[in-house]
Parts: structure tokens; C-alpha cells; sequence
């Protein structure tokens, strides 16, 4: 069970009473609503500590700390997975280009040539 | 691996560049020869193997051209594993990117004070340095297209190129 070893308030938005909180270990921040009590006021001290504690994700990282020390079955759900046959969207220039794959060779020679015509020259 | 496509003269060229973790398997031809088109190592160092019987080949260092170490072939044919004791880099020239069929290639392999003869017409792909020509810089990978007259390049930096025809 992780334990929150610390926080701090980041920021309070006054206009829709909302805190931000960052935990010590959470990448993230967590943002909480402020509900007024019975009194027309915001909790404080140890009830708006107890409420803050109860926003902390333990269950996400939970999960995250089992997933890094390894799933016994993992391989077997890896299993299961059909791959689309449709080709993923090329990200940068190097997705095109491994010649041991298809790749529009074309396109990328095109822009290869406009490159290296910048660079070279008649003389 | 990183494979990069140039247009050099009609030709499609790639430059490869590896690091010292890859490796490459070639397949041979009959002839103990590699078959998918002409290389030439601009940086680095290669060390060549084949699979099946464990030959050694020459390593393969900067200036090789295969086009011109026709007689460096394996005693069998097979595959040859490529291994890289250092990042290396070579034009790939194939067969399969150029289904009209691959240029004649000389190389051209020059350092500084070096002072190496252009001809007029000539077609140059310079892979990698620096040469001066006629008061325009060239810093490869470029093209270099000589069509005022014969003349002579001076070297900036180690450069490495091929004459295309």
C-alpha cells in the first residue's frame, strides 16, 4: 500500500474553490473541489487534511507499482492481441524509411532530393 | 540503424548509419559476392563474416567500395554478418530502389592539401567532408554538378565521394 508522504497546496482558485495539490509521489497534481459546510465555510485543519489524504490515488499507484514488478500472465494476455493491418501513421521521416519494410519511397526521395539539392549546386 | 534516402543523378541512394550495437545480415550471391547493389563505407569500421563458415573478410573501412573490390568475395556463398566496433556509416546504392538498373560508380576519396580533378560533366555525390569548388563550398551529403569547365576542388575536410555515370 503506498503511503503519501507529503503534499503541498499549489494553487487555490478562489473563484470555483478548487485546490490544487501536488503529492510528493505523484507525477501529477490532484485538484479538489471545496464544498462549504453547514457553517457556510471551507474545511480546515485536520478535516481538510483528512480530505486531501482521501483524494490520493492509492489504487492508481497501486496498479502502476504491480505493473512495474511484472505480471505473471502478462504474455498470455500479450497473447491475445490481433494487430490492425492497417499501418500505424508515420510519425517522422525515419518511419518511412527501413528498407527492409514497405515505405513510400518516393515521397521520401522527394524530399530527400529538394534537401540535398539545397546543399549541392552546379559549378 | 538509421537509413536515410538521397536522390543522387536519378539514383536512389541511402545512407546508412549504424552504431555499435547493430548488426547486419547480408545474404551472398553464388559468387560469394553481396547482391542487393554497390556500397561504399564513409565512416567507421566493419567487421565481415560469414555466417556458414565462419570466413573472415576484410573489415570494411572508409573509401571501400564494393564496386571496386570485385575480387573481395566470400569463398562461398551464404550470408555475411556485419558488425560494427565503432558508429559507421555507408551509401547503400540498391537494386531494389532502382529497378532501371545501378550507375558506374568511381570513388573518390581525398583529404586536405589534396587538390583532386573535376572534370567537366562530371556527376558527383559527396557523401561526407567538405571540398571547395570554384569558390562555392560543398559539405556532404550533396550533389555536385561540374559544367563550367574542367576544373579541381580543394579539400576542406576529409571528404568522401562518387563520380556517377
Amino acid at each position: 500500500m503506498p503511503d503519501i508522504t507529503d503534499y503541498k497546496i499549489t494553487a487555490f482558485d478562489q473563484t470555483n474553490g478548487r485546490l490544487e495539490i501536488k503529492f510528493e509521489n505523484l507525477e501529477n497534481k490532484i485538484y479538489l473541489d471545496l464544498h462549504p459546510d453547514q457553517s457556510g465555510l471551507y474545511p480546515e485543519g485536520d478535516k481538510l487534511d483528512t480530505m486531501i489524504r482521501g483524494v490520493f490515488p492509492k489504487s492508481h499507484i497501486e496498479r502502476k507499482e504491480k505493473i512495474a514488478s511484472g505480471i505473471a500472465n502478462s504474455a498470455a494476455i500479450a497473447a491475445l492481441v490481433q494487430p490492425d493491418d492497417i499501418s500505424p501513421t508515420p510519425q517522422s521521416l525515419n518511419d518511412f524509411i527501413d528498407p527492409d519494410q514497405f515505405f513510400n519511397i518516393k515521397l521520401v526521395v522527394a524530399i530527400q532530393r529538394t534537401l540535398a539539392e539545397m546543399s549541392g549546386g552546379t559549378v | 540503424m538509421k537509413h536515410t534516402p538521397y536522390a543522387a543523378f536519378g539514383t536512389v541512394v541511402i545512407l546508412v548509419q549504424a552504431e555499435t550495437t547493430d548488426n547486419r545480415i547480408v545474404k551472398l550471391g553464388d559468387d560469394g559476392l553481396v547482391t542487393s547493389g554497390w556500397y561504399f563505407y564513409t565512416k567507421g569500421r566493419t567487421n565481415v563474416k560469414v555466417v556458414e563458415t565462419g570466413e573472415q573478410l576484410e573489415d570494411r573501412t572508409p573509401g571501400w567500395l564494393n564496386a571496386e573490390h570485385t575480387t573481395a568475395n566470400a569463398s562461398s556463398t551464404g550470408h555475411l554478418e556485419l558488425t560494427f566496433p565503432e558508429e559507421t556509416e555507408w551509401l547503400c546504392i540498391p537494386h531494389v530502389h532502382n529497378a532501371g538498373g545501378l550507375p558506374t560508380l568511381k570513388s573518390l576519396v581525398v583529404k586536405p592539401g589534396d587538390t583532386p580533378e573535376l572534370p567537366n560533366n562530371s556527376n558527383i555525390f559527396l557523401v561526407r567532408g567538405k571540398l571547395e569548388v570554384n569558390t562555392k563550398i560543398f559539405t556532404g551529403p550533396c550533389q555536385i554538378r561540374v559544367r563550367s569547365g574542367d576544373t579541381t576542388a580543394d579539400v576542406i575536410e576529409d571528404a568522401y565521394g562518387l563520380f556517377f555515370s
